[in-house]
């Protein structure tokens, strides 16, 4: 990989967890990965093999036990910077404000002007489609919703490196497709350098340029996608797209 | 605060003023039942006429000289101790909360400030806040400052506490949301940790007004000059029932009132909780 191109590199991380029960819990071992910049990257793994984790680790949130994670070059353990957004599994969007000043609470605290905060705000709100919402509070929106807050509050942040811990996790089939697609227009409008997190094999398949997988507490690359962008959902169904899937399943179920 | 039994507010209400009407009855019959089988000189329970003749007594304290109804005097008597009372008690709230708040913030933020003074704190919070009702009679004599040292006192160990507990136990979720946003520690606590802790104070400030309420009452009774319990005090001494009965009605009344604005004021500023 090109010197100029590298945007993530974890090198040699180990991560290690004390466990309650007295033990240690190792997560990884000794893992590496590199991601180019404008890459949209997915990692699967079934749940508690160390995919949240790496999201951590590169987000800054935790400290690796060794090893170095770097972006663009320079060191970042165990510094969240706003140049990495992170969207979460769960809904973590301030109850006690609206759906707008949510979105505008990055810019907020970077000392944007309110005219240009609002109308970054709405814009992004117009893109995942809850313009009507503006002024509805957290407690008056459903999972999905919730979900589009967020992501627009992440991208009105404009992180250059966005990474997302099965954020579509917990909603049903058809939200899931739509925000998928709302995912994929805010990525066309500013190519930023993504890590996916997800055990959806579709969904990281349908998103992605490339698919790791944890093996054995390192990170490995196991499918590059052919498919040229913007992607449309119909190819979900087409011949290429399930003969990719097929190799996922037969390397999963393995 | 209190149950509605009926749907329809109007109903609740005359469900409520035919309670009171029914207990009046009650202790009317009562009373002047033990009137006429008296044993004792001294009349316990006060008949209802003989009860609303103590607002007229209570002109006997009034210095106004240019007040000759007894009626107008004896409510200008109770209205000048209810407020004095209330004032203590309402002051000593607010300042007790917001220097509770405050501080609890800043130990919060400042990990050393918090390690110093917590042991301290969580020690004194045991001791019953009102067994210290001689030591600051010794200390501030019938003072008024010395009542609302004692109140705000009472009211900053409860509540800075409590915002101490209350940070700790802010989702960390919310916390790494905003790092990931870009703020720094400061505007965390400015943008995340304060909203996020204030449903979790209304119970302990809810606590603290009744708190306050009972303490003021005590240092009224032992100490101080003004205020409803040092009339209650001045009634019991010459033995008259029926104006401690009128300085209870009014305890209780203020006591409902206070606490049903503040459940509205706390409902208005915790709307947007789940």
């Amino acid at each position: 990989m090109n010197h100029e191109n590298l945007k993530i590199e974890m090198k040699n991380v180990s991560m290690i967890f004390d466990s309650h029960s007295g033990g240690k819990a190792e997560v990884l071992n000794n893992a590496s990965m590199k991601i180019r910049n404008k890459e949209f990257v997915a990692i699967i793994g079934h749940s508690g093999c160390g995919k949240s984790t790496i999201i951590n680790l590169i987000a800054g949130l935790q400290l690796p036990t060794s090893g170095n994670i770097l972006m663009d070059s320079n060191i970042i353990n165990g510094k969240p910077h706003r140049s990495r957004g992170v969207v979460f599994q769960q809904d973590v969007i301030f109850p006690w404000r609206t759906v707008i000043k949510n979105v505008e609470y990055g810019l907020e605290l970077r000392g944007v002007l309110n005219e240009e905060r609002r109308s970054i705000a709405r814009h992004y709100l117009s893109v995942v489609g809850l313009e009507h919402a503006a002024d509805f509070f957290p407690k008056e929106l459903s999972g999905g919703m919730c979900k589009r807050v967020q992501i627009a509050a992440i991208f009105a942040n404009n992180p250059e490196v966005l990474l997302m811990d099965e954020p579509f996790g917990s909603l049903d089939y058809p939200t899931k497709i739509n925000l998928q697609t709302v995912l994929l227009k805010l990525w066309k409008e500013s190519q930023k350098t993504t890590i996916f997190v997800t055990h959806d094999l579709e969904e990281a398949i349908y998103l992605s340029d490339r698919i790791f997988a944890i093996k054995d507490k390192k990170i490995v690359e196991i499918l590059q996608i052919p498919f040229t962008r913007p992607r449309e959902n119909k190819i979900r169904n087409s011949v290429e797209f399930v003969k990719e899937k097929k190799i996922l399943w037969e390397y999963v179920v393995s | 605060m209190i149950k509605s039994i009926y749907k329809n507010k109007l109903k609740n209400i005359i469900f409520y003023l035919i309670m009171i009407i029914v207990i009046i009855l009650i202790w009317q019959f009562i009373a002047s039942y033990s009137q006429i089988n008296q044993e004792y000189d001294i009349q316990l329970m006060p008949t209802l006429p003989e009860i609303i003749r103590g607002i007229k007594e209570f002109s006997i304290f009034n210095n106004d000289l240019n007040i000759t109804n007894q009626w107008i005097g004896g409510i200008q008597v109770l209205l000048v101790n209810s407020v004095a009372t209330i004032t203590r008690a309402l002051g000593g709230i607010v300042i007790g909360v917001f220097l509770g708040v405050f501080l609890g913030l800043l130990f919060s933020f400042v990990p050393f400030l918090r390690y110093l003074f917590f042991p301290t704190l969580q020690i004194i919070r045991v001791i019953p806040i009102l067994t210290l009702v001689p030591l600051f009679l010794l200390w501030f004599g019938d003072q008024e400052y010395g009542v609302w040292i004692y109140v705000s006192f009472a009211v900053f160990i409860l509540i800075i506490v409590n915002t101490l507990e209350a940070v700790r136990n802010v989702p960390k979720k919310y916390t790494q949301y905003a790092f990931t946003l870009g703020a720094n520690r400061f505007q965390l606590f400015r943008t995340v940790i304060f909203p996020a802790i204030i449903p979790r104070l209304i119970g302990p400030i809810r606590v603290a007004l009744g708190a306050s309420w009972a303490i003021v009452l005590a240092a009224e009774y032992l100490a101080v000059q003004t205020g409803l319990g040092y009339l209650m005090i001045l009634s019991e001494r010459f033995f008259k029932i029926n104006r401690m009965i009128v300085v209870t009605i009014l305890f209780v009344l203020f006591s409902l009132i206070l606490n049903n604005i503040f459940v509205r004021i706390s409902r208005r500023i915790t709307h947007w909780v789940n």
